[in-house]
């Protein structure tokens, strides 16, 4: 027999003894949340890495990301605890980092068999990247030499990307809507994007990552949220193609296997507390939205989607763990730790 | 003794199936959204249509169309809703294991069809951040989307009274000013305390609105002010918003803003 049957008829047993059966009926028709769609569906763990917020504080949960030993990096914007390390299972292991007040952006690069994290942060206006735990090994100032910034605060890196040669970019989401290629001396090489509704352009590039699915030549994934799109861009910051996400104001894209998932903030027309989760196939078509209705595409074109469950607030990033789970960090969701989605 | 040890165990076994129980959530725990709800025109003079939806495996839309609250009793929606008079619809969604949706609404306005409104002087004047389209956006029959700022049917004023001083082309009967409104009160829009329509100096017709303060879902209103029926050449619609947030909002104390998007008459 199955555990969880077992579990399941052993306590409609017991309770039927304890309560003259009037309950036992109540706890079989008690069904656990299936959300998700065809090969992407998932069960829900709220509690997965709750803390006691009295030692390991949270404000926003920015993004995550698993490590090269399996455990699970939360960064938020709370400077006791910016970094908070869990094992799979959500026990805490460690925490570290308490100089990243604009701590947003979470990117880990294997570099010779090493771990390092590249730390995208509002308020201090670069990007620091250091070591797994936590030593700083280089700054991505401002980019004064782009020509593009007069001030330090008109730029406000969100996400950045490293290519299999070093080189890193990053998305200036919440400033001029520029991307800085750099190499991995921190020598800025090009400068494209900036601010606009063009197929060029951006009005929220908020995330970015390499895409070398089904063994293509490396591309670019940028996101720009505000107009729900997805956008494909060469290396060398040459547009190639715009992924309409109808309604899907979405963050970051990660790329697992074949599939890209996206937390979505928010969706329809935008309100408040109406996020879901995204995966896209290898061909870039929405095949599931954990939370949200089901993706449809009529003409080739997808219906605009909408929220269906309040089971998130506003989901800001998903870590996908090696065997597919989803860990899903929100900003402004009253300090709440990560949701765990568990696929079936 | 041993129905003792007994005893224990199951309360251990209860425990654990808690336990295992809690790593999964169960679909009481969620609430589902609300219905998405669309309307071909809010201002109309025949008929208008409502359209709901809601994609998701074996949930039911269910609706009223008398302003009461929807509840599982309430008519299925199943197809288009064709409505010929002013109507409040009010919609939420069932579904066999999760939690009902909260209630949605909009409301549509039949209007007269020669609405014969000349110009509309606003004082003071527009506030730079939302001037939208100006006085223009209050005449044009074009109903603002719930993405306020992005959207230039809306008006957005932070100041003490507003005032349309509104001319029609011709001497007109009037026996009702509608003012269409928007609260969303997490972006610090409230409804008005008070609106207030004058005739040369003369009262001719005021609401007060005693629950502006209280806490209220992000919804466009119509804040309709009989006045005194008679013909009017020239009429002044003057708003008092709410004098400060109330002391439950983040933005207490504070002057909230008041959008607007349309004067309608009848």
């Amino acid at each position: 027999m199955e555990r969880r049957k077992f579990i399941v008829n052993t306590a409609v047993a017991s309770a039927g003894i304890v309560t003259c059966s009037s309950m036992g009926k109540n706890l079989i028709t008690f069904k656990d949340a299936i959300i998700g769609h065809g090969t992407h569906r998932y069960k829900i763990d709220l509690n997965w890495g709750a803390l006691n917020p009295n030692y390991y504080p949270v404000n926003d949960c920015h993004e995550m990301v698993q490590d090269s030993k399996g455990r699970i990096l939360l960064l938020t914007n709370h400077t006791q605890n910016n970094i908070i390390v869990y094992d799979r299972s959500g026990k805490l292991l460690e925490t570290w980092g308490t100089d990243y007040p604009g701590a947003h952006g979470l990117t880990l690069n294997v570099e010779n068999g090493e771990d390092f994290l590249y730390i995208s942060d509002n308020n201090r206006n670069e990007v620091i990247k250091t070591t797994i735990d936590g030593k700083v090994v280089q700054i991505f100032e401002y980019p004064e030499e782009s020509g593009k910034y007069a001030t330090k605060e008109l730029y406000v890196p969100t996400e950045t990307a490293i290519a299999e040669n070093g080189d890193v970019y990053v998305a200036d989401g919440y400033g001029l809507q520029y991307i800085m290629h750099y190499n991995s001396n921190g020598e800025l090489l090009n400068t494209f994007g900036g601010k606009g509704a063009d197929n060029e352009l951006f009005l929220n590039a908020h995330g970015i990552c390499i895409d070398t699915r089904k063994g293509k030549k490396p591309e670019l994934l940028i996101t720009e949220r505000q107009q729900n799109k997805l956008k494909r861009f060469t290396m060398n910051g040459d547009f190639i193609e715009n992924i309409d996400l109808p309604g899907a104001f979405i963050c970051r894209p990660v790329i697992k296997n074949d599939a890209v998932y996206l937390a979505t903030i928010w969706s329809g027309d935008g309100s408040e507390g109406t996020g879901f989760i995204s995966v896209l196939n290898g061909d870039n078509q929405m095949i599931s939205a954990p939370g949200g209705c089901e993706p449809k595409y009529v003409d080739g074109r997808l219906s605009p989607m909408y929220q269906a469950l309040k089971i998130f607030t506003h989901p800001h990033d998903v870590c996908v763990d090696d065997d597919e789970n989803l860990y899903v960090a929100q900003w402004n969701s009253g300090k709440t730790y990560p949701i765990k989605l568990n696929r079936i | 003794m041993r129905s003792f040890y007994a005893f224990l165990f199951l309360i251990c076994l209860c425990r654990s199936y808690a336990q295992e129980a809690d790593q999964n959530a169960a679909t009481t725990t969620f609430q589902l959204s609300v219905p998405i709800i669309g309307t071909t025109s809010v201002f109309f003079t025949e008929v208008t249509e409502i359209k709901l939806a809601f994609d998701f495996p074996d949930a039911v839309i269910r609706y009223t169309l008398n302003g009461g609250p929807v509840s599982d009793q309430s008519p299925v929606y199943e197809g288009l809703l064709s409505l010929k008079e002013s109507t409040t619809v009010k919609a939420k969604v069932f579904h066999p294991d999760y939690l009902e949706s909260e209630e949605v609404q909009v409301k549509v306005l039949k209007t007269v069809n020669n609405q014969s409104i000349k110009n509309i002087e606003i004082l003071p004047s527009l506030n730079p951040k939302f001037s939208g389209l100006g006085a223009t956006g209050l005449m044009d029959r074009n109903k603002g989307s719930r993405t306020f700022s992005s959207d230039e049917q809306w008006l957005g004023f932070q100041s003490d009274s507003i005032t349309l001083k509104t001319t029609f082309s011709k001497p007109t009967s009037i026996s009702k000013v509608i003012l269409s409104s928007l609260t969303n009160q997490s972006s610090w829009i409230f409804s008005p305390e008070k609106v207030a329509v004058f005739s040369d100096g003369h009262l001719v017709g005021s609401v007060n609105y005693s629950d502006a303060g209280k806490q209220a879902s992000t919804q466009f209103e119509f804040l309709e002010v009989s006045v005194k029926s008679g013909n009017y050449e020239h009429l002044e619609v003057v708003v008092y918003p709410l004098q400060n947030i109330p002391n439950w909002h983040q933005g207490k104390g504070t002057k909230p803003w008041l959008f607007i998007d349309e004067l309608l008459i009848q």
